[in-house]
């Protein structure tokens, strides 16, 4: 079976995009305690972006990259200091249909300014296929492990040794004692609210050059986060991360017994999740 | 939403002024064309009706309920076409299918609240939407299946009744529609109604008080997809074609709004909604894609700044205007 | 009429109850004390069921409580409310209670078909509710919203809610918290009458002077175990529970 690795490798790629998703969900729903539907949107909106800064405005892809990043985080804060503000303390049905609804609305303003059909990020390399430890892959593949790595470790060093990523932590556990110590909560919120909407712009940069960008991803990209958020629960960034990856691993070999249905993998892990452990994989009983 | 009491003595004569209209209707409009958007809303009055029961008085955001529809629809479509059962019989299976799927589904996902049940919901719709595209042997994926027809009426002694024509199928939906939310606003509004409020209002408080809330969120559950499940047999039999199209979450966008603009929790305000919302975006006549922003927009606008619809503000200015005169005569 | 024998639960290695056992009887008001964190609130909760024990068992009116859903628990006559201020803060103070009075009972789904029965069912509970919001004192704020009612009025209300489910045992988790003294005292004498219309009563509370006034039987509990159980008077001569009291927790008598 040496197409195994194969697998693996194609697995963990699109994992990475889940897992970059994934992360920015997890921070918004455990800080600010929002269901944010829309979060897909910002994936969707960094490669439409890209798409239209290389492929229109003539830029590089690297410039791209950053511009598009850049460009979505700024949409992210607009839209927490006003809906989003306006959510807080919301109740869940509200921001669940409000971040919906705010989702349909962004996929079809993508659709209606860049039209339906599904479009393509040229890679910024010239080689094309390689052979990498055995596997076949390109080097945007190979790009999206290491942006990946780079990020996690970034992550995991700005929240432990930052006072910034230690104020996050804090605000993560006990929100009212964060506020009551002085941190400032709005600051807070709006800052990593633009992260997560960031890490999701990049996962769609580098995503749209492996694979198609069209309005639909954003949709999809959402489902797949929460998908991960429920299995691993909100506990954790790490467990956003670890989800997403195994998310995508688990869809990379669901496939070969289905491949239309590969999408539904992570669905019928839900379910079977649901059926013996009703509240997600860590997380105690209603009492 | 503050409840108050039920419907006054007064309402009596609007209420009938108002089914005088709906029966004469086709006399009043003629074209086929506003008899087509009318059956359609009686459509979709079944369908937010039955998910006010869920969202509005349960307070479970169950947002696949258009896979029921589609299931309903599907069901039916497939009775006719390899077995020739007409509407009458498709009707209640395609009920029952739903019924029978919502309470299969509830097993696994209704000791979940929050944003785990939510996106079960939409999974749940997807999955369906994924069955009905790829088991092309039974579906015929993407192509969909056409050619349902609508039933006859044959009742020895009396002539013939094909509801083929618009008014016809116009006065079937009607019925089907009126029974229906009927037996909805009644559910609503008897010792089952008011379980699914005390779930809504305090779950913890509603079990201590002796609500079964297993029991009475699954019967919330299974009532209403029953009920969209007989609205996807009135479409499909109307439409003549089904096809996956039917579980796409737009579907369920367009029951929330109904739902949202009328007034949740209510039946009556969803029933509104529901007509409401399918005249209107005929009569702008905004191309499919903007109608889709439009739409998304009016349902954020409402979720933030009316949530409790045209029946709530309706509510709150009758309040102020008796509270007007009292005063005034004080 | 309520039977807890050996109850005990741990959480993480630590024993939150451990072999607790007591008797209710009916037309009695039984107060469970202790300084915080002896385990009141978690008797409770699974007497109630809603947490279940590691040993133990709870009998009521010959049958056996534990597994069961509170609902079933509530049904069968027991009812309890909570030490957080629980109300449907969206409704009516009247719909709340006329809800609070049809949920103990079944309501088959196919006699919401039947002309007329519904409206039997709503006649019934109308009467019902007045009488309740009678018994109360809150008949003048029926249509006050719940969430718009003052704290002491909504401690009230908890207690009709329970009242409306028609309550054959009631467990009160600190009704008294949070209330001024004549706010006190009038609760106290809501529920003597409760118990001389023979409603069994199981009362937390930290106002050792409501307990002390209207208690017919005390029970202390102090790091999870019952350390004494009397009448009010040796209770308040017993040298456990002074020191229970006054000893390391820091916790002093009301």
């Amino acid at each position: 079976m040496d197409f195994i690795p194969q697998y693996v490798f194609n697995g963990l790629v699109v994992g990475c995009s889940y897992a970059l998703i994934a992360v920015g969900l997890t921070a918004i729903f455990g800080l600010m305690e929002i269901a944010n539907f829309a979060h897909g949107q910002f994936y969707m909106l960094g490669a439409y972006f890209s798409y239209w800064l290389t492929r229109i405005v003539g830029l590089d892809f690297w410039t791209g990259l950053v511009v598009s990043i850049i460009g979505v985080m700024l949409l992210g804060i607009i839209l927490e200091r006003t809906l989003f503000r306006l959510l807080r303390g919301a109740s869940l049905s509200s921001s669940v249909l409000a971040t919906i609804a705010l989702s349909i609305f962004l996929e079809n303003l993508a659709l209606n300014v860049w039209g339906p059909r599904p479009q393509k990020i040229l890679s910024p390399f010239e080689t094309g296929g390689i052979e990498f430890l055995g596997v076949f892959t390109t080097p945007d593949r190979l790009l999206m492990l290491l942006a990946t790595a780079l990020i996690v470790i970034l992550l995991h060093i700005g929240l432990r040794h930052t006072q910034t990523g230690k104020a996050i932590r804090a605000t993560f556990q006990q929100r009212e004692a964060a506020a009551l110590v002085g941190i400032d909560i709005d600051r807070l919120y709006t800052l990593t609210f633009a992260i997560g909407a960031g890490l999701a712009a990049l996962a769609g940069v580098l995503l749209g050059t492996i694979f198609v960008v069209q309005p639909s991803m954003g949709g999809i990209a959402t489902l797949k986060a929460f998908v991960v958020v429920t299995l691993g629960g909100i506990s954790s960034f790490a467990g956003g991360i670890a989800g997403g990856l195994v998310l995508g691993l688990a869809e990379s070999f669901g496939a070969i017994i289905a491949p239309a249905y590969k999408d539904a993998v992570g669905f019928i892990l839900v379910m079977l999740v649901l059926l013996y452990r009703p509240d997600g994989l860590l997380g105690k009983k209603w009492s | 939403m503050v409840m108050t009491g039920m419907a006054r003595p007064s309402v009596a004569v609007p209420l009938g002024l108002l089914g005088l209209v709906l029966l004469v209707l086709p006399r009043l409009v003629g074209t086929d064309y506003y008899l087509h958007v009318a059956i359609i809303s009686l459509v979709f009055v079944i369908l937010a009706a039955s998910l006010d029961l869920l969202v509005g008085y349960s307070g479970l955001l169950s947002l696949g309920h258009t896979a029921f529809f589609a299931f309903g629809a599907y069901s039916a479509a497939l009775l006719y076409l390899h077995f020739g059962v007409p509407l009458w019989g498709t009707m209640f299976v395609s009920g029952a299918f739903a019924a029978a799927i919502a309470w299969l589904l509830g097993l696994l996902i209704l000791n979940v609240r929050g944003h785990r049940f939510v996106i079960t919901t939409v999974i749940f719709a997807e999955i369906g939407r994924l069955i009905a595209y790829n088991w092309t042997d039974l579906t015929n994926g993407q192509i969909g299946l056409p050619g349902i027809r609508p039933p006859v009426l044959d009742i020895p002694g009396l002539p013939r009744i094909d509801f083929g024509g618009r008014a016809a199928y116009y006065y079937l939906a009607l019925a089907v529609a009126a029974v229906s939310v009927s037996v909805i606003w009644r559910m609503a509004h008897s010792p089952v109604g008011w379980r699914m409020l005390a779930l809504r209002e305090n779950e913890r408080l509603a079990e201590a008080s002796g609500v079964d809330t297993r029991q009475i969120a699954t019967t919330a559950f299974v009532s209403s997809a029953f009920f969209a499940g007989l609205a996807g047999a009135l479409y499909a039999h109307y439409t003549g074609f089904v096809s996956p199209d039917l579980f796409y979450f737009s579907y369920t966008t367009t029951m929330l709004i109904m739902v949202f603009l009328g007034g949740k929790g209510t039946i009556v305000g969803p029933v509104i909604g529901a007509v409401l919302f399918t005249i209107l975006p005929e009569a702008l006549r905004v191309t499919a894609n903007y109608r889709l922003m439009i739409f998304s927009l009016i349902l954020l606008l409402l979720v933030v700044f009316a949530p409790e619809g045209l029946v709530g503000l309706f509510n709150r200015l009758r309040l102020r205007f008796t509270r007007q005169k009292k005063t005034a005569h004080a | 009429m309520l039977d807890v024998m050996n109850v005990g639960v741990s959480f993480g290695g630590v024993h939150a109850l451990h072999a607790v056992s007591f008797t209710a009887a009916a037309r009695h008001i039984t107060s469970v004390v202790g300084p915080n964190g002896a385990g009141k609130t978690t008797l409770f909760n699974i007497v109630s069921g809603f947490q279940k024990p590691g040993t133990g068992s709870v009998i009521f009116d010959n049958q056996q409580m534990i597994g069961l859903r509170p609902s079933r628990i509530a049904a069968a006559g027991l009812v309890r409310t909570f030490q957080k201020t629980e109300v449907f803060k969206g409704l009516t103070v009247e719909r709340a209670v006329e809800i609070g009075t049809v949920c103990r009972r079944d309501f088959a789904l196919w006699r919401t078909l039947w002309p007329g029965e519904i409206g039997k069912a709503r006649t019934t509970a109308r009467q019902e509710t007045h009488a309740v919001l009678a018994a109360c004192g809150l008949a003048q704020v029926a249509e006050k919203a719940c969430g718009a009612l003052s704290y002491g009025e909504q401690r009230i209300l908890e207690i009709a809610l329970a009242l409306a489910a028609r309550p054959r045992l009631l467990m009160l988790d600190e009704p008294a918290s949070g209330l001024n003294p004549s706010e006190a005292r009038r609760l106290g004498e809501l529920i003597t009458k409760i118990r001389s219309e023979g409603v069994g009563i199981i009362l937390i509370e930290h106002n050792m002077q409501l307990v002390m006034r209207i208690s017919d039987r005390i029970i202390v509990l102090h790091h999870g175990e019952k350390i004494a159980e009397g009448e009010p008077g040796a209770i308040a001569r017993d040298q456990r529970v002074i020191d229970a009291y006054l000893g390391g927790n820091g916790f002093a008598a009301a």
